[in-house]
């Protein structure tokens, strides 16, 4: 017997959740539905809410309720420094270390030729534009340590040549607390390369 | 038992489920091969492209289940280099389905990564070495010496291609020279004007196999007229 049209509707909705297969998403719609109907609204309403109230920063592009999020319009933080990321979350992430001061600029992914990501679906285009009108000394990219945050920050190193700004790389090696002969050939040979004077 | 360690390169990795990501391999002996592995809490994470490895494998069928590997000697490939190597693995991944074992195509591709890491610079004649490899490993490659009819090329001769013929008398004042075709069956790619003829080429020999549609990655390249695009 098939599931009512709403209800297969609600299942298939669930499945664009990453890491959500069928079943789950049956679970998820059961739940909701038989034994939560009150959580269920608030979930609808928080959905609606936050796609209605959430967009992207018009400086940097990360999630905001503001037209400018609380970084960019802060008066206090360094702008002459600009770090990128692949998206918000990596953003917070080097938020709560609380080592950096500078401003930042959002992706919204990397690049990958075999995915057909390229830089136009990027937020790139946008980068250049805004560094060519607000510069900065120094441009951090703190893409991930994977073969498409490595092609993504090659990608920019080149398209931001033409503007001379310094452009700089987080630093890979070995974590802290790591113990060398657990550590893979790669990143060691990585820290290697990327060694400083004690 | 513990199964038994599969030499494979990581072609490509997508994120599956939450902790899993779904890697695409070239193992030597299996083709390429799709593979399952878990990453979850405490587990290392796969290695990068380009670096060889040996992977402990279980299951049939489209989809296996990665549980192990270590990396072996090899650093990633950074910079231009990198998009080489991503042009390579892209060709791999849309010329070779998955679970077609070919002979000499693992060997090839790791002396291309290899030339790639050593020389840069050769990045042309590294591409165009790795899609003759992969003509010959679809069974495409043709002769650079004869004609379709089996005649001995003539260097004073022009020729064109005609796919699963090869090459052909061309019209006079078009196709390709025959001292410039024989210069590249000899492995001669020493001027620009015989890289552009090799890539024009191959090209043509490997279309009807990528259906058509170009290669992301050949925009890319540090010749950006150097790849399938």
């Amino acid at each position: 017997m098939p599931y009512p049209a709403p209800l297969e509707a609600l299942i298939e909705q669930l499945r664009v959740l990453p890491g959500v297969g069928r079943r789950s998403a049956q679970r998820m719609a059961f739940q909701l539905l038989e034994r939560d109907r009150p959580q269920a609204q608030a979930l609808a309403e928080g959905l609606l809410n936050a796609l209605e109230k959430i967009s992207n920063c018009e400086q940097c592009q990360t999630l905001t309720e503001e037209t400018v999020c609380e970084i960019c319009s802060d008066p206090g933080r360094d702008s002459t420094a600009l770090c990128i990321v692949a998206s918000p979350t990596d953003q917070w992430a080097l938020e709560a270390t609380g080592t950096y001061r500078g401003r930042y600029f959002v992706l919204h992914g990397q690049l990958s030729p075999i995915d057909g990501v390229t830089p136009e679906d990027l937020a790139i285009p946008a980068l250049v534009e805004r560094l060519q009108h607000h510069p900065v000394e120094e441009v951090i990219v703190a893409t991930n340590a994977t073969v498409e945050g490595e092609a993504t920050a090659h990608y920019l190193a080149e398209a931001l040549r033409p503007l001379g700004v310094r452009v700089t790389r987080l630093a890979q090696g070995v974590p802290l607390g790591g113990e060398l002969e657990l550590v893979d050939g790669g990143t060691l040979g990585r820290a290697f390369a990327g060694r400083t004077a004690l | 038992m513990a199964s038994p360690w599969t030499p494979a390169y990581v072609l490509h990795q997508r994120p599956f489920r939450d902790q899993s990501v779904v890697l695409e391999l070239l193992t030597q002996d299996g083709g390429r091969l799709g593979a399952v592995y878990h990453r979850g809490r405490g587990r290392k994470a796969p290695p990068l492209a380009f670096v060889p490895g040996e992977w402990q494998l279980a299951g049939r069928g489209d989809l296996r289940t990665a549980y192990d590997f270590q990396s072996g000697p090899g650093q990633p490939l950074t910079g231009q280099a990198l998009f080489a190597g991503l042009y390579l693995n892209e060709l791999l991944l849309r010329l070779f389905p998955r679970e077609a074992p070919v002979e000499g195509l693992f060997e090839a591709y790791g002396e291309a990564l290899d030339a790639l890491r050593l020389a840069p610079l050769a990045e042309p004649v590294v591409l165009r070495r790795f899609e003759w490899a992969c003509l010959e490993a679809l069974g495409l490659a043709f002769s650079l010496t004869e004609d379709g009819g089996g005649q001995a090329l003539r260097p004073g001769d022009a020729y064109r291609f005609e796919p699963g013929v090869g090459l052909l008398a061309a019209a006079p004042g078009q196709g390709w020279a025959g001292a410039e075709l024989l210069a590249l069956a000899e492995g001669d790619f020493s001027t620009p004007a015989l890289r552009h003829l090799a890539r024009a080429l191959f090209a043509a020999a490997l279309a009807p196999a990528l259906g058509g549609r170009p290669l992301q990655g050949a925009r890319f390249l540090s010749d950006p007229d150097g790849g399938l695009g």
